[in-house]
């Protein structure tokens, strides 16, 4: 049975702005917060740079050295690196064979449709045990900030 | 040897969450193995099914990616940390649908790139975007020569060649990428052969078209950067403005004689090459390469700095041009720069451009004149001859430049290379009928147009220049 996900406070706000703000290049960063459970709670985003040089309208790179630094991140505010997010501009909040190919076990992945500059819609992936795809999260609630 | 292996927190899964393993192993890829042997699930994580590395997994040793180093064989010391870092990649459909390889390197593009895997500045990051890059070059002579030549040696990934013409004899003097068995044939069906020869990794794209307002746009937005190597006005404007509508970098490069100038012209963060030149002189006032000449080696010199511009400008490394102006004296040999200053009335790239779409160059630069059109009368070169031979009192101007003289001329002619009749008008007797002439005619029509204006009633010019008048009334002075 795979878990659910919920996000509190204004980081889902945060990552569609970047999403918006990068179109047509795709954007992407990192997602951090606690696992229960039954749940991946989603506290906070860190936006980054895309670095891949070229292509950036279909693909998206985040290098060892951002990663490093994402878990140095989420030691500061005691969450755990929980996944990333990216943009899939002009196509479907759906993984890719490429991001099947590259991804990475254990870590959530959110993709969010902007089509147009207009955000779409967002879904959340896991990478299946099998490796050959992934399974969709479902998605509970967004919990606004008190 | 016990070493610590450093689990990134995803796998930590797997490693009932462990973040830091220790094992036992004379190299990395023993180390591995064992921490396979403490936690089996990792295998399937770590490995595919072919027993390869997945594409996420960068492994660090004492700071260092075991790419630099002796990869998997890497041998290490006691007390040594070993980092499994993710990096992570993805994103939607190429437009093809079809799945694209994750950009990595063979062993033998390891060894071909060793000397950039060198460079803290490029390194294997930098590797990986030149070949994740892709420019297209406008020209394939002496600046897309040398350009081009680089370029698909340091591995960038795409390369794409705008070029209509054949080689020529003329062509060789300059233009590397062309032998003398090849005159007649198209420049791109060799260019694309030869850039293939040098290294098969890169894609090479050929467009064997001139450059127009109507194929601009859709060509340019297939590639990242722009490197221009166009010997005309309309063109390079062309160029300047499509990449400015579309936010791309504008590798300048220019030649004339001795002298070179390079820029990187990137509106987003600086001038654009209107900002420099608002309007082309006017037409016929600059002399192109085949009339003004160059140095053989210049376009080298140039275009490799307009490759330099562009591995830069791809890799992050190091300083571009932008907002600066190079300028190369092969003669005095000195470089020297000038700043380039924005200008926000700019038509193009200013705060309210009045131009945001291709225009018709070839009238604005007044190649096709859009200004009135003064017609200068032709005479043969038979017709000529005769007037000369009758002892008529007519004035046979010749506009060419000092060293096309000395090759050949005609013995009655005044000579007056054609920067300088604007100075010199008073040595023309404006009673008398004068027939210009150049080598072929492009430049004594421009300047017997230049005489009407002026106010000479009876200019007219000798149709096919001293080349015609060689082959059909003089055979013994030199062809050139």
């Amino acid at each position: 049975m795979t878990k659910h996900v919920v996000t509190i406070g204004s980081a889902m706000a945060r990552i569609e702005g970047h999403a918006l703000q990068t179109y047509p290049e795709e954007c992407c960063g990192f997602l951090f917060g606690t696992e229960s459970p039954t749940e991946f709670q989603i506290f906070r985003a860190q936006s980054v740079s895309n670095e891949r040089a070229g292509g950036r309208t279909h693909r998206y790179l985040m290098t060892p050295d951002q990663f490093l630094k994402a878990e140095d991140q989420a030691e500061k505010w005691d969450y755990q690196l929980m996944g990333g997010y990216h943009s899939h501009p002009d196509h479907p909040a759906s993984p890719s064979q490429f991001d099947l190919e590259h991804a990475l076990p254990g870590f959530v992945y959110l993709i969010l449709s902007v089509c147009e500059g207009y955000l779409e819609t967002w879904r959340w992936w896991m990478l299946a045990d099998d490796h050959q795809q992934f399974d969709e999260l479902q998605f509970t609630r967004n919990y606004k900030e008190k | 040897m016990a070493v610590s292996i450093k689990i990134p927190s995803p796998l930590r899964r797997f490693t009932e969450g462990e973040s830091v393993v220790e094992v036992n192993g004379q190299t990395v890829e023993e180390a591995l193995e064992n921490l396979i042997g403490q936690f089996s699930e990792l295998a399937p994580q770590l490995y595919n099914e072919k027993g390869e590395l997945r594409n996420f997994v960068n492994l660090y040793v004492r700071g260092e990616d075991i790419r630099y180093l002796d990869a998997m064989a890497t041998k290490i010391k006691d007390g040594d940390e070993v980092m499994i870092i993710p990096s992570i990649a993805g994103g939607g459909e190429t437009l093809s649908g079809k799945a694209e390889a994750a950009t990595t390197f063979d062993r033998d593009e390891y060894l071909r790139y060793s000397r950039h895997f060198s460079l803290p500045e490029i390194g294997l990051a930098g590797q990986r975007k030149l070949k994740e890059a892709s420019v297209l070059i406008i020209g394939a002579g002496g600046l897309g020569s040398p350009a081009s030549i680089y370029l698909a040696a340091v591995g960038v990934g795409h390369i794409g060649l705008v070029d209509y013409d054949v080689v020529e004899l003329s062509n060789l003097q300059r233009q590397i990428l062309y032998t003398s068995a090849e005159i007649g044939k198209p420049k791109l069906t060799i260019a694309k052969q030869r850039l293939q020869a040098l290294n098969p990794n890169v894609e090479i794209t050929t467009y064997a078209e001139s450059l127009s307002s109507a194929n601009a746009v859709s060509l340019f937005r297939n590639y990242d950067i722009i490197l221009d190597g166009t010997d005309n006005f309309p063109t390079r404007y062309l160029v300047n403005d499509v990449c400015v509508f579309q936010g791309k970098p504008n590798v300048y490069g220019s030649i004339f004689r001795f002298d070179g100038q390079v820029s990187l012209f990137e509106a987003k963060e600086g001038p654009c090459y209107r900002c420099l030149y608002e309007e082309p002189p006017p037409p016929g006032l600059v002399p192109s390469c085949a009339e003004g000449g160059v140095l053989g080696v210049l376009p080298s010199v140039v275009g490799s700095l307009q490759a330099t511009e562009t591995i830069k400008w791809i890799t992050g490394a190091g300083q571009t041009l932008i907002g600066r102006l190079l300028l190369f004296d092969a003669l005095a040999m000195t470089f020297r720069e000038v700043k380039l200053q924005k200008n926000p009335d700019c038509v193009v790239c200013g705060e309210n451009p009045t131009i945001t779409e291709p225009i018709d160059y070839e009238g604005f630069c007044g190649v096709s004149g859009l200004e009135e059109m003064v017609t200068v009368p032709e005479l043969s070169v038979q017709k000529v001859k005769q007037k000369l031979d009758s002892g008529e009192n007519h004035l046979i101007l010749d506009v060419r430049e000092k060293w096309e003289w000395d090759i050949a001329h005609i013995k009655e002619a005044l000579f007056i290379p054609m920067n300088a009749i604007p100075s010199r008008l008073d040595e023309l007797d404006p009673s008398r009928e004068i027939v210009v002439h150049c080598k072929e005619g492009p430049r004594a029509i421009a300047m017997a147009e230049y005489l009407i204006k002026q106010g000479f009633p009876d200019v007219k010019n000798m149709t096919g220049g001293i080349k015609k008048w060689t082959i059909e009334v003089d055979p013994s002075l030199n062809l050139y």
